[in-house]
């Protein structure tokens, strides 16, 4: 059968509304809709999508298209253009997921209570087998007991109108749970994208208070737990952060975060993303009285204590750049190194470069070096390593430098993650049982003439020959009703 | 000189016992008992090979990349030695173990061009190695139902060729509800789910994050896209024969370019 005849099997001229229904719940429609997204899939997979960044950020967005038409050429302009860079988050996708829902409902609708189903004048696609006898009973009677021996296979049965045909089915429940479960993991994809949020690359200083937000009406207090030294014992991995909650200034609860492991308080759920190494740096000058700081990310705003925040990986830091040439715009990447940061100070025309030194795995603590530059000399007159807090005489005034750890974090709440996970499971459940006990299903329809009774056994598969299980169905009915199974015929 | 056994020794070995068992199937059906001999021979090997590789590393295996190609070749063999219908294409299983025997090669050659050391702390890599294991059994079963479907489309084309009667071509198999063809199919599609699964709960678990659109995730995502189009196909609109033959071997392709993506 082509497509066109499948098409026109389900259109029902006398009922538009009734061929929509069909046409809908067609499996047919959810393959072509599972085509389509997957081509879109394949886009998104074969092709560099749009960073979330460069979607929120206009300079970061045009940095983004100037390195893809670097990499790409004139085709990055058909990629923009047609908006295949966007293949992840576009209209069409969500529109198509949509439609695979609506498509899925009704299929749902349709395997549960299947009153949709092609009526006996034109019977599905599939195998029949026919098998008649002579009637020694009223066609009424007879059919009763073709019903009561189809229950005895454990079939589900569902009578048509007429009174001549039935409809049954056996296993749809684990097709249904399959069903079932694919519609939950798209139901929770979008209520996580409509109700998720996530606070990234939390940095907390020991005891600093940080409200949650987000209508939660909760604020959070990290402690590092340290190992045998300020700094930690090395091993970054294995430093636990204590996470307190407060609600109006009262704890109210507490948790530990380990690495790889996530803690959760009501319904928020906490990971440890690292604990960073940070320099806290004072100066006085010789009286007691603050000197004023300044670092390169705070610009010209002046402190009387800066926070220098290190990184403990040695993978370089890559600036984007944009590059005027004839006119066009190009990426450039610099790198920086992530271990070194500068302090200023001003009053004294006096700079600070420091830089953080990762303990290697056969010392205990991490080292800091401070080194003091005069003016525009390239050469310091003054160096320093330390490992702990120090105060040290750098050109009559003194400094304080304070190593500590912050914590790291990312926390939020996603509401649909469960519900994915329990359709995700739900599906697999449905899947696996659908493949050790295969949907069957049956049309039987009756024609009762001149004292005889015809049964027409259909499956409602597709394909060249008759399935074993209808084979064996219609052998084991003729044998309690005394048929003779007549012919096999297939549409 | 002594050499010390390796894994690509073990691999080697698994090679050669496949292609001594695809040539005794070509031979004739009198050897099937020392066909399968090799063939259960190849996958101790290629087991093997894998614990060589686990115990040298002094970690889990399969968690570098390249394992889930040769892990994926010693699941296909599983597979193979689990289809009762493996015999309905005279085809079917020289092709399985060809399908294999280049998975294994694509394998080492992979290692040798580049072996990735295991990253992940102890918790991530419990994580990756349960969905890795998911994933090269999901693998196993499409290329074995892949290559004997591809081996099915062969004899049903040489039956036409020869002008046999339609009915019989394979009418056993278009017959069977579990056609040499298309049995590992659905198991494999649960596997692949249960992987993808594993691979987000892990991923949440560990890092806060289920999905992150990397490129193996993507192309796990498109086969299992595929193979879902083919549970419908052949669970609820019934497809048997030829047309689920031509989707299984289709299915080899998808599922190649998906090792391509986990394995590099």
């Amino acid at each position: 059968m082509n497509t066109r005849a499948r098409f026109a099997e389900l259109l029902n001229p006398e009922d538009v509304l009734d061929s929509l229904w069909r046409v809908l719940t067609a499996p047919h429609t959810t393959m072509l809709l599972l085509i389509i997204i997957a081509a879109l899939v394949c886009v998104a997979t074969l092709i560099p999508q749009r960073p979330a960044e460069a979607v929120s950020d206009p300079s970061a967005n045009s940095l983004w298209l100037a390195s893809v038409r670097e990499s790409y050429g004139t085709a990055a302009d058909w990629f923009i253009g047609l908006r295949l860079v966007d293949a992840r988050r576009s209209v069409l996708l969500r529109g198509l997921t949509g439609l695979l829902t609506l498509n899925l409902l009704l299929g749902l609708v349709d395997l549960i209570d299947p009153r949709h189903l092609l009526p006996p004048s034109r019977p599905p696609e599939g195998q029949t087998l026919t098998a008649s006898t002579l009637l020694a009973e009223t066609p009424q009677q007879f059919f009763d007991r073709v019903k009561e021996a189809l229950r005895a296979h454990r079939y589900r049965l569902l009578a048509g109108s007429s009174g001549s045909w039935l409809y049954a089915d056996r296993f749809i429940l684990f097709v249904a749970l399959a069903y079932i479960g694919l519609l939950l993991t798209i139901g929770g994809l979008a209520l996580s994208e409509r109700t998720a949020w996530w606070e990234e690359d939390v940095t907390l200083r020991p005891g600093q208070v940080r409200p949650v937000g987000h209508g939660t009406g909760l604020a959070l207090r990290a402690e590092v737990s340290e190992g045998n030294d300020g700094l930690g014992s090395g091993n970054r991995d294995d430093e636990p952060t204590e996470l307190i909650f407060l609600r109006e200034d009262l704890k109210v609860g507490q948790t530990t975060l380990r690495d790889h492991a996530p803690a959760s308080f009501a319904g928020l759920w906490f990971y440890p993303t690292s604990t960073e190494p940070v320099l806290l740096v004072q100066a006085q000058d010789s009286e007691g009285r603050n000197l004023a700081l300044q670092t390169p990310q705070t610009g010209a705003a002046r402190f009387t204590q800066v926070e220098l925040r290190f990184r403990e990986d040695d993978s370089p830091r890559y600036l984007v750049v944009l590059d005027l040439r004839f006119g066009r715009q190009l990426g450039r990447r610099f790198e920086q190194k992530p271990n070194e940061q500068y302090v200023i100070v001003p009053i004294r025309d006096l700079s600070l470069r420091l830089v953080y030194n990762p303990p290697s795995p056969a010392e205990a603590a991490p080292a800091f070096q401070v080194e003091a530059f005069r003016g525009s000399e390239t050469s310091p007159f003054y160096q320093h390593l330390f490992t702990s807090k120090e105060l040290v005489e750098i050109a009559g005034d003194r400094y304080t430098f304070e190593p500590e750890r912050y914590a790291v974090i990312r926390f939020g709440r996603d509401p649909g993650l469960a519900i994915i996970f329990i359709g995700a499971i739900l599906t697999l459940g449905g899947m696996s049982l659908s493949a050790g006990q295969r949907l069957r299903r049956l049309w039987v329809v009756a024609h009762f003439a001149e004292g005889e009774a015809h049964l027409h056994f259909t499956s409602g598969t597709a394909g060249d020959r008759t399935p074993r299980w209808l084979g064996d169905l219609v052998q084991s009915v003729a044998t309690t009703l005394a048929l003779d199974v007549q012919s096999t015929q297939s549409r | 000189m002594s050499m010390p056994l390796s894994e690509t020794h073990l691999i080697l070995a698994a090679a050669v016992c496949l292609a001594g068992s695809a040539a005794l199937c070509i031979v004739g059906t009198r050897w099937r008992v020392a066909e399968r001999a090799l063939v259960v021979l190849a996958f101790l090997f290629l087991t093997g090979s894998m614990a060589v590789s686990a115990i040298r590393q002094a970690g889990w295996p399969l968690l570098a990349p390249e394992e889930a190609i040769i892990a994926s070749a010693a699941g296909a063999i599983l597979w193979h030695l689990l289809n009762k219908n493996r015999r309905e294409s005279k085809w079917g299983s020289p092709l399985v173990y060809a399908t294999v025997v280049a998975l294994v090669i694509w394998g080492i050659a992979r290692g040798v061009a580049e072996r990735t050391p295991p990253t992940g702390d102890r918790g991530q890599q419990v994580w990756w190695l349960a969905a890795r294991v998911a994933l090269a059994l999901a693998c196993g079963a499409f290329v074995e139902a892949g290559s004997m479907a591809l081996a099915q489309l062969v004899t049903a084309r040489q039956r036409r060729l020869q002008a046999l009667p339609e009915g019989e071509t394979s009418r056993s198999a278009a017959e069977s509800d579990n056609s040499s063809g298309q049995q590992a199919l659905l198991p494999g599609l649960s596997l692949l789910t249960a992987s993808l699964l594993i691979t987000a709960v892990g991923g949440q678990y560990t890092r806060g994050v289920a999905w992150s659109w990397t490129r193996a995730e993507s192309w796990q995502l498109l086969a299992w896209l595929f193979y879902t189009i083919m549970w419908f196909a052949f669970v609820l609109l019934g497809w048997r024969g030829r047309r689920l033959w031509g989707l299984a071997a289709t299915g080899l392709a998808v599922t190649l370019a998906m090792l391509h993506a986990v394995g590099g």
